[in-house]
């Protein structure tokens, strides 16, 4: 917009006015992008800070680096560890209340009600971090030193403990992160049902800010990302191919041929546009249950390979922008038709074919009611089909797991955009302006 | 020569027929029907459309899709209205801007869905973490969103800020509003210098510069917006469908027509009963966007056309 010239000799104003714009750009833009920056923020946080009031906005999680550190057994025997001085998260921490050397492990036949899972240590520990008893925990301060029991249960019966002895006063006990307890507990690692702890020093420990980016594997791997990713991958790709060539197809015979009809058949093009995708579902659906469709992909792409309505106005707006002159010579050279548009035509309209594709392929992604129409099973689930299905079974609990899987699912589209950007624009303002 | 362009055409008209044309009129067909999946249809005249009328639930489904359309909808088309104007500024950074904004529209539904879930958690969600501890300063409660059947507004008797379920899937719907505003946008920046410089002569304020040359400009593009918005959020499914877990709560707060026709469809085997659910909503777009034109036709400026 032409500003009107000013006769103001002061700089002051001018370099006001010239940065009103962009911190209210920034504030809107700030606004528009919060809930992208809280999906990803969510997805790197530990799952219990997750629901802390008010947010915490940075992931912090409690590292420890495992220098003069030990791991503790069940039978009392305490091993010194190679650590390196590099900071690991970890997850469940608790202090030691150790004011000095000594830690005792003896075992009494009475405490086999805190056992838990067959193998249990029972120590008194502080919590730093405490989510629930079932570490278990028991205490005998004795004079200048803390009493520890240990005691291992197997086929109820409690055996005895050795002696463990650690000489780190105010020890930590830690264990390694493990995004998801439960699958950590069905696959035998990461130690929910630990074999031994890990004990290290206190200055090793602190609370930083820093990613788990831990939660994102453990999240792929639990909605089974990698298979539904090429489930849609095989959708999006057959139905771009198809319908942009179809599309073009057509496009080229509505913006050039001459044939009988060619009006009305554009003009329903143009109409069944207006058609919610409801009015069409039902005997859709029979449709392909009758081909024996359901439960198979071919729902989801075949239709494609007819071209679709938009594509085909956008591409014809597109053709009859192109110089007849070209068309015109080819002609003369005695090219058929179908060489005019492979050879011509198409080369010239890459910007709107690339377009067309893109926005298919955008389409597809995203696409959710078509695959829970027509997919039954999860080893053929789409991306947002798997997606709703995680969340909606993990019940909305472990949303640092449930936003990592989300924010892994947007960012290929995301992406696109950013590497494509100008043809995205020219496209999405091509819509509206042809329209 | 001419038989051959039609041949370019035939694939898509056959898909059209098949896909589009059959099922379109097929379902009028038993919208007319008794219709479930394991006895063949039974003409029924005009029952269905009889019990549709009748229906307290499609009712209030009908009901929720109008004012979730009208909350969607003006809302959105202002709001990308005035972020285009805001981008149309041409300070140095735009392209970084536009592409924010229009990055929430990429996020795929399910993710989004999610995403706002989390965002509008009455507990723990952000938007409640930030609006609590500045509501109860001064002795108010803060809203529920999606577990609030109500609308929106001030309950003063109970101190309480009530912001319900369906205008919390508006609220998500604007968020998208990024793909509108490039529209808008890009036919900003096809308004002719001329008529600025113009306008400028004549002494045309800001407002009256927006009022009288921008307006008229990209008019034909608010009546595209509109006609399209209008076909788009009377068929919105997946929003509502996932916030809600499928059930359109709290009490049918966010039950919309399409989700209506899927249940009746799909879950309850009511085939013929949906087809004519459908059906009544294909006509009240066609008419709606038949409206859109004829109000537009006459406040649409078409440029040398």
């Amino acid at each position: 917009m032409a500003e009107p010239v000013r006769t103001d000799p002061s700089r002051r104003p001018n370099a006001l006015r010239s940065l009103l714009p962009h911190v209210f750009m920034i504030l809107v833009t700030g606004a528009f992008l919060m809930p992208l920056v809280w999906m990803v923020l969510t997805a790197l946080k530990p799952v219990e800070q997750t629901t802390k009031t008010p947010p915490e906005w940075l992931p912090r999680v409690w590292t420890a680096s495992f220098v003069k550190s030990y791991h503790v057994y069940p039978n009392g025997e305490a091993r010194r560890i190679k650590g390196s001085e590099e900071r690991q998260p970890v997850d469940r921490i608790r202090r030691l209340a150790v004011p000095e050397a000594l830690v005792y492990a003896v075992l009494e036949p009475g405490d086999a009600e805190n056992l838990w899972h067959g193998r249990r240590m029972l120590v008194k520990v502080e919590d730093v971090a405490s989510e629930g008893g079932d570490w278990g925990a028991d205490v005998k301060p004795g004079p200048g030193r803390i009493r520890w029991r240990v005691g291992i249960e197997r086929e109820k019966k409690v055996f005895p403990c050795r002696i463990a002895e650690l000489h780190e006063p105010g020890a930590w006990l830690v264990r390694e992160y493990v995004p998801d307890l439960r699958q950590a507990k069905a696959t035998g690692s990461g130690g929910v049902d630990p074999y031994f702890w890990t004990v290290v020093p206190e200055k090793n420990v602190e609370l930083s800010v820093q990613p788990l980016w831990q939660n994102v594997p453990a999240a792929l791997a639990k909605m089974n990302f990698w298979s539904m990713l090429l489930n849609t991958l095989w959708v999006c790709l057959l139905g771009m191919i198809g319908t942009t060539f179809v599309s073009a197809l057509a496009a080229y015979g509505f913006a050039f041929g001459r044939f009988p009809g060619k009006g009305l058949l554009f003009g329903l093009t143009l109409a069944t546009m207006m058609v919610p995708f409801p009015a069409t579902m039902v005997p859709l659906f029979q449709l392909y249950r009758d081909l024996g469709w359901i439960g198979t992909f071919k729902p989801l792409w075949v239709h494609c390979w007819f071209g679709a309505a938009f594509n085909i106005f956008l591409l014809r707006q597109f053709f009859l922008g192109l110089p007849r002159d070209l068309l015109d010579a080819a002609r003369i050279d005695g090219c058929s038709e179908l060489e005019i548009f492979w050879h011509v035509v198409v080369p010239l309209s890459r910007p709107a074919l690339v377009m067309v594709a893109l926005f298919h392929f955008l389409f597809a992604w995203k696409d959710f009611m078509g695959p829970l129409l027509y997919l039954n099973d999860k080893s053929q689930f789409t991306l947002s089909l798997g997606l709703h299905a995680f969340q909606s079974q993990q019940g909305g609990t472990p949303w640092h797991l449930v936003m990592a899987a989300s924010a892994v699912f947007s960012l290929p589209l995301i992406a696109l955009f950013l590497a494509a950007m100008k043809t995205f624009i020219r496209g999405i303002a091509m819509t509206g302006i042809k329209g | 020569m001419k038989a051959r362009a039609w041949v370019f055409v035939a694939p898509w008209a056959a898909g059209l027929a098949v896909f589009t044309l059959f099922p379109f009129v097929s379902s009028l067909y038993y919208s007319f029907t008794d219709y479930s999946v394991l006895r063949p249809p039974t003409p029924a005249g005009l029952a269905n459309y009889g019990e549709l009328a009748a229906d307290p639930i499609f009712r209030r489904a009908l009901g929720n899709t109008f004012l979730y359309a009208a909350m969607a909808l003006v809302p959105g088309i202002l709001m990308a209205l005035g972020l285009a104007k805001l981008l149309n500024a041409r300070v140095r950074g735009t392209s970084f801007y536009r592409a924010a904004i229009y990055i929430p529209h990429l996020v795929p539904t399910v993710a989004s869905a999610i995403l706002w879930m989390w965002m509008l958690n009455a507990d723990s969600g952000l938007i409640n973490s930030i609006l609590r501890p500045l509501l109860e300063t001064v002795g108010w409660k803060p809203p529920t969103f999606l577990g609030d059947e109500r609308l929106a507004g001030l309950d003063f008797g109970r101190r309480e800020v009530i912001f319900g379920a369906l205008p919390s899937l508006a609220l998500m719907s604007l968020w998208g509003c990024g793909q509108m505003a490039i529209i808008y946008l890009a036919k900003f920046q096809e308004v002719p210098q001329e008529l600025y410089e113009a306008a400028e002569l004549d002494g045309a304020g800001p407002l009256s510069v927006f009022l009288h040359v921008e307006l008229p400009q990209i008019s034909p593009v608010i009546l595209f917006n509109v006609v399209m918005g209008i076909i788009g959020t009377f068929q919105i499914f997946a929003e509502p469908f996932i916030l809600t877990n499928g059930d359109g709560g709290p009490n049918y707060a966010t039950y919309l027509v399409p989700m209506f026709i899927y249940q009746n469809a799909f879950e309850y085997q009511r085939m013929g009963y949906a087809c004519a659910a459908a059906w009544l909503l294909f006509g009240l777009i066609a008419l709606l966007t038949l409206a859109a034109f004829r109000i537009g036709q006459k406040r649409v400026y078409y440029a040398g056309e």
